[in-house]
């Protein structure tokens, strides 16, 4: 078994030695990084008090104190974040597209496939011993970047970090922990399904590229909007402010001292509130601040894990699912 | 031909989807057992498309095929297991040593003779330790006809092996062929489209031309029972094919075993079916 991975990992020496170098480097970048700006990191304090625009317009936190040292902060933290973050990111479709697509795609391209499925009359034994080595590889090294760029945002970017367990805010949703690897696994199993379809790497890597992307901008965004509309509650104040660590805001509103709730649409539609007696506009500005509390019907912090697991069991899943459907391609597909 | 037949193909018929082209048209044919039968004709003649069904990689329009009596489209295992294979395009891993290759074979199919596999290299000086990718087309071949042989399979399918090789290459790969071959007892089936070279390894001939077996036969008989003459010569025998010799003479292959005629070479013989497996203009212009 273990002469048949090493066979394996040769034949596809050039994709394993790529990607095990991307994520190897990945994961000593998110190592320098997290040592860079732990040491400029200011107290959770600094993060946690209220924060309050300051003459320029800009959100700063309300101590003196603080204010400096999250201002000496700004820069490393940017800087030192500015290509991990985004290669964290990249790095599970990069990975498994490149690992994914050759297991099949390059065997029938070459018609190597001729000569191993005229040895074996299994074909799923011949796919998994070919497969289950690029997964474990791509398994254990999606995990060790995920979890060192989850240490290193959690020092680069503290602010997300401030949940009960620090638990990071939905903001970090899909750039670290276990959804990098579920998107990895998705990205493995849509470039395997997409090289045994297409019979050809080029054709089969935009083919699979395209599907990721379409369901990294579209569907994972539509899977957390679902998921918002069904975790979502009604809080006070605003998260631009601060002190409101939530991803996404579905709708706002308002509560009157009464208790009473307007929705936006009551508040800002074309009558002014009657209680506001002769208010001219800009005076109804002023009344509504004065009066009125706003209140944001959003995801709180500590659904996280729930919007974590479920965007790591769908991509998982999809992953998975595309594993399987390339069995029967595998076992019907005539060799080139 | 009364042996227990190992390759059986019934009215196998196969026809391309995409492009609509017949490959095979009701081909029946049956490969005795210890048997090394050439299977020639011109290209596009449908030799690849009836050995691959024989494996299982290509699925027939119609009829069906027998490797030891298994249908490889019911039980494609059972007839992978039976089968060595060396096709045109070798299929070597180009960035993996030979001796790699070998390592591959036994992971993939049980009860693979590496040892032998890696005598028969090392006879022809393929050292184990090589790329596949810097070995030449003759080597390639080489080492795919030692994998095939290593499988100590009882039936042996060689799609154009020799295709690309120089004469010294085919000499060579033919000498171990037929050795382990006769040696075992095993059953050859050989596409080619060089007649001079099957003619001293094979023992039975298939002529296949336009997706039809036009002449399956053992060679020695094939030539008792054939005789050449001029064209438009009228003699007491069933006409074949007309065909023009290389030196431009117009000739006839006719079903004769008539001592005062002259008997036709293989490479004759061949023609003489294969012209016959030509449309006629006629037919052609039907057709077009």
């Amino acid at each position: 078994m273990l002469r048949s991975a090493m066979l394996t990992f040769r034949m596809h020496r050039f994709e394993v030695l790529l990607s095990a170098g991307l994520m190897a480097l990945t994961a000593i970048s998110a190592i320098v990084v997290q040592g860079h700006v732990i040491a400029a990191n200011p107290p959770d304090e600094c993060w946690a008090q209220n924060w309050r625009f300051d003459d320029q317009g800009i959100l700063t936190p309300a101590s003196r104190e603080c204010r400096r040292l999250v201002e000496a902060f700004w820069p490393v933290a940017y800087e030192a974040s500015f290509v991990t973050s985004p290669i964290a990111v990249a790095i599970p479709f990069v990975v498994g597209l490149l690992l994914g697509i050759p297991i099949v795609g390059r065997e029938l391209e070459l018609r190597t496939a001729t000569l191993a499925w005229s040895l074996t009359g299994s074909r799923i034994r011949w796919l998994l011993v070919r497969f289950l080595p690029v997964l474990a590889l791509a398994l254990v090294g999606l995990v060790v970047v995920a979890w060192l760029v989850a240490e290193m945002a959690r020092a680069a970017h503290p602010w997300n970090y401030l949940g009960p367990g620090r638990i990071p805010n939905l903001t970090e949703l899909g750039s670290e922990g276990p959804t990098l690897v579920g998107r990895g696994i998705m990205a493995l199993g849509i470039g395997l399904l997409a090289g045994a379809v297409a019979g050809r790497t080029l054709p089969a890597l935009a083919g699979a590229a395209i599907l990721c992307f379409a369901l990294l901008f579209v569907g994972a965004p539509a899977l957390q909007n679902v998921i918002v509309d069904r975790v979502a509650v009604w809080v006070e104040g605003s998260p631009e402010l601060g002190g409101l660590p939530t991803l996404r805001s579905l709708r706002f509103g308002f509560r009157d001292s009464d208790g009473g709730f307007l929705s936006e649409e009551e508040v800002y539609g074309e009558d002014i509130d009657p209680r506001c007696v002769g208010c001219t506009y800009e005076e109804y500005e002023r009344w509504i601040n004065e009066n009125l509390v706003r209140v944001e019907f959003a995801a709180p912090i500590e659904s996280y894990p729930v919007f974590e697991a479920a965007e790591t069991a769908l991509t998982s899943g999809i992953g998975l699912a595309c594993m399987v459907a390339t069995v029967p391609i595998v076992v019907r597909r005539r060799p080139s | 031909m009364t042996a227990e037949p190992v390759l059986e193909a019934i009215r196998v018929s196969k026809r391309y989807r995409r492009s609509g082209v017949w490959a095979l048209r009701d081909v029946d044919l049956s490969i005795p057992a210890g048997t090394m039968t050439a299977l020639v004709g011109p290209n596009g003649a449908g030799k690849t498309t009836l050995i691959r069904s024989f494996i299982g990689f290509e699925r027939p329009s119609g009829g069906s095929v027998r490797v030891m009596g298994i249908d490889p489209q019911r039980d494609g295992r059972g007839a992978v297991e039976r089968v060595g294979f060396v096709s045109q395009s070798t299929g070597l891993y180009r960035n993996l040593r030979v001796g790699d290759h070998l390592d591959l074979a036994a992971s993939l199919r049980r009860g693979f003779d590496r040892a032998s596999a890696a005598t028969h290299l090392d006879e022809l000086g393929i050292p184990l330790r090589q790329s596949a990718g810097d070995l030449s087309g003759g080597q390639q071949a080489q080492v795919a006809l030692a994998i095939a042989l290593g499988t100590r399979a009882p039936v042996l399918l060689l799609d154009e092996p020799l295709a690309s090789l120089d004469p010294l290459a085919r000499g060579d790969f033919l000498r171990i062929l037929v050795r382990d071959v006769r040696g075992r007892g095993a059953t050859a089936l050989l596409s080619s489209h060089i007649v001079s070279d099957v003619a001293s390894a094979c023992d039975a001939i298939a002529v296949l031309g336009a997706g039809r077996v036009w002449l399956h036969s053992p060679i020695a008989v094939a030539l008792r029972d054939h005789r050449v003459v001029a064209s438009g010569t009228t003699v007491e025998a069933g006409p074949v094919g007309d065909f023009v010799r290389p030196d431009g003479t117009e000739v006839a292959l006719v079903r004769s075993s008539d001592p005062a005629l002259p008997a036709p070479t293989l490479e004759e013989l061949v023609m003489g079916y294969l012209a016959a497996s030509r449309p006629s203009r006629a037919e052609r212009l039907r057709a077009a």
